[in-house]
């Protein structure tokens, strides 16, 4: 039997994959690269080939020649179409020098990115998932808060979140109400800021940074933007992956895998007020990848 | 959220993500943790999931998925009919559910050709290391089936290590079988 | 004093955490980074902590002991004094010792195969799942046969370390792109271990009560 493949190099012809920035991880992982040893990435349905080139910048090679690659807050992003849609997304705090940031190191997770990403914007997960650190029942009541779309920068922003916290962070020994913001600066990178313990008033970053290697499979990447100074980084990337160590088997449980962008499939409440912006955000930007695609012939 | 991955709390089904809970056999949603001011009347009907008919017999639970017709302890214990007449001490004994890879056609080939006799559709009696069974076959998914096995008669001892050895060569030869099978297609 | 060199995300680890836990002992957890960061293989551990780079490893005193399976041996023999966890019976030590066997074919097969899905380990992926189907197959079929006979555990009348060493990366089965339909013995094992008095889990394995799920 003949059989036909279609010449299109990476698994979707999404324009808001192909013509954005994407991560392929830390930039410490082309330590000893070069053309002749590349490091391997795996990014929309390809792998990739990167090196840190002669003149000390990242060089990618995908199925069909070279792509752009950068450098940013230490990881590298790739972007496998023409030119991005939009610049890369800033995080002044990253360079910060009274600021220390520890990547927490990318972990498989076999759902699509964008559940990842609503996931990182859920809060009335905390009592039943993350019990004993981010949430504790009783208290489980989500109070309303505030979400708007930037109108320069496109991006999602929620504010005045707050929840109940017997251990928000890996240095705290007290329960408190975190105060929480979130930003979601592209369909598969968000940013959570909460109060600081090493700096009361400031805020502390953690930075969500999923990698597409398909439809159905992601690595989670997490960067802390802490003041911090007491614990060892092994600390805090424990106290990081635990929680998603814990987000993990409900990510990999949900159905459909690919996020459903069209009720009813999944209930929302109030409470989900992010998610609920957040679906509709990527539908506004006519999001394919990752979403689930109701079948005509569907009950 | 597969609800499978849930709790029992207070005698409802807790979804293992948000904590939603769900009333037995009516299957409705009668509390959100997140929304604890929400009362059950605002709730009522909203939100439910879908519920089967469930009975127990013979250590295990049956369904209908049809949820056309509540499964009576008769239509269960039809399943093996010794049960129906046996006393306590005549009852059927599990011996175990046996997965096997294979489709359900080659494991009934195979039941077949160990001396088994087909009752009705799924349910087999058979003998296995001498002591008569009921088989019950069913397909799980893609490439596997399972087959339940009962020992015909409770009483009547025996020591469980043949009866399991004569368990491990039936599965063997199905698979043996399927994989043979396999083979040979085209 | 006990000190624990530890990773939160590890099944051998949490092998440990489990059994200490369980035994009411104190120790110290001491961090390491295994990924990203790969200290179990940095000159500094290899030196020393332990020369083959893994973990977890356990310092009691002046007494140190790497690999899990040796050290429930040794916390059980240590400090069990009611003989619960590893008994003193010559069949039932015979048989959780097998099982303690089982144990290290399970990190060959399935933590390998979930090394290679969440931590990017290379590795052939296909060859270790089908080798952990054959070991979750071993501890399914002696499962069914306990359970016919009445029991629920793997080498005794109660559990003992044999079922520690071998839970948690059953438990963890479905990170290594494994399905447990078809061990329904094994899945009943797993939840009986889940509902033990003063069972602590781990990130991956869902608890059965919602409370404080992390010591």
């Amino acid at each position: 039997m003949l059989c036909i493949t279609p010449a299109m190099a990476f698994c979707t012809d999404d324009p808001n994959m192909r013509n954005e920035w994407l991560t392929v991880g830390s930039a410490r992982n082309l330590h000893g690269s070069s053309a002749q040893r590349p490091q391997t990435a795996r990014l929309l349905g390809e792998n990739l080939a990167l090196w840190t080139g002669p003149d000390g910048l990242p060089v990618c090679h995908g199925p069909q020649g070279p792509l752009a690659v950068r450098q940013h807050c230490g990881y590298l992003w790739v972007c496998c179409g023409s030119t991005p849609t939009r610049p890369l997304f800033v995080l002044p705090e990253s360079t910060d020098p009274a600021r220390r940031l520890v990547d927490c190191g990318g972990i498989g997770v076999a759902t699509s990115g964008l559940r990842v990403v609503e996931n990182f914007l859920d809060m009335g997960h905390f009592p039943f998932v993350h019990a004993g650190t981010l949430g504790q029942l009783p208290h489980t009541e989500v109070l309303p808060y505030r979400v708007e779309i930037d109108p320069h920068s496109d991006e999602i922003l929620a504010t005045g979140c707050q929840f109940y916290q017997p251990r928000a962070s890996a240095s705290a020994d007290t329960g408190l109400m975190a105060q929480y913001r979130y930003r979601v600066m592209q369909p598969l990178c968000a940013a959570l800021y909460k109060s600081s313990p090493g700096r009361p008033g400031a805020q502390d970053v953690i930075a969500l940074m999923v990698q597409p290697l398909d439809e159905e499979n992601a690595i989670a990447h997490c960067l802390l933007v802490y003041f911090e100074d007491q614990l060892s980084d092994a600390a805090l990337i424990s106290f990081q992956q635990a929680i998603f160590g814990q987000d993990k088997p409900i990510l990999e449980n949900q159905r459909p895998r690919r996020l459903p962008l069209d009720g009813p499939l999944e209930t929302h409440m109030r409470c989900d007020l992010a998610s609920v912006t957040y679906r509709r955000w990527l539908k506004g930007r006519g999001m394919v990848f990752g979403v689930h695609a109701p079948t005509a012939a569907a009950p | 959220m597969r609800l499978s991955l849930g709790r029992i709390v207070r005698d409802h089904l807790s979804c293992a993500y948000h904590g939603w809970e769900y009333a037995a056999n009516s299957g409705h949603c009668v509390a959100i943790p997140a929304l604890p001011a929400l009362p059950r009347s605002a709730l009522a009907g909203k939100v439910c999931v879908k519920t089967f008919p469930v009975h127990e017999a013979h250590a295990m639970v049956w369904v209908r998925l049809d949820g056309d017709a509540t499964p009576t302890a008769a239509s269960a214990v039809a399943m093996l009919p010794d049960a129906a007449t046996a006393t306590a001490q005549a009852q059927p004994r599990f011996i175990c559910s046996l997965g096997v890879y294979g489709t359900a056609q080659r494991l009934q080939g195979e039941l077949a050709r160990h001396g088994f006799v087909q009752q009705e559709a799924c349910v087999w009696h058979g003998a296995l290391a001498q002591r008569p069974v009921h088989a019950l076959t069913l397909q799980a998914n893609h490439g596997l089936c399972f087959v339940h096995l009962w020992l015909a008669k409770a009483a009547g001892g025996g020591a469980p290590a043949p009866l399991f050895a004569a368990v491990r060569r039936l599965r063997a030869d199905i698979e043996a079988a399927a994989a043979a099978g396999e083979g040979c297609s085209a | 004093m006990i000190s624990l060199y530890d990773y939160e995300l590890s099944g051998n680890c949490y092998k440990v955490r489990l059994l200490l836990h369980w035994l009411g002992l104190e120790y110290t957890r001491i961090p390491v980074d295994f990924h990203p960061g790969r200290e179990h293989q940095s000159p500094a551990f290899l030196d020393t902590v332990n020369p083959l780079g893994q973990l977890p490893v356990l310092q009691d005193g002046d007494f140190r002991l790497r690999d899990a399976q040796a050290i429930l041996v040794y916390l059980a023999s240590q400090y069990d004094t009611d003989q619960y966890w590893y008994p003193s019976d010559a069949r039932v030590r015979g048989n959780i010792t097998l099982w303690l066997t089982v144990a290290e074919q399970l990190n060959h097969t399935a933590a390998a195969a979930r090394l290679q899905r969440s931590f990017g380990y290379a590795g052939d992926s296909a060859a270790c799942q089908q080798g952990a189907n054959a070991v979750l197959r071993q501890l399914d079929d002696q499962l069914a046969e306990q359970h016919f006979q009445g029991r629920h555990w793997l080498a005794a009348e109660h559990p003992t370390i044999a079922d520690i060493a071998c839970f948690p990366y059953s438990a963890l089965a479905g990170e290594a792109g494994l399905d447990l339909i078809g061990f329904p013995a094994l899945r009943q094992w797993i939840d009986a271990m889940r509902h033990q008095p003063g069972f602590i889990t781990m990130p991956g394995i869902l608890a059965v009560r919602f409370a404080k799920m992390l010591t």
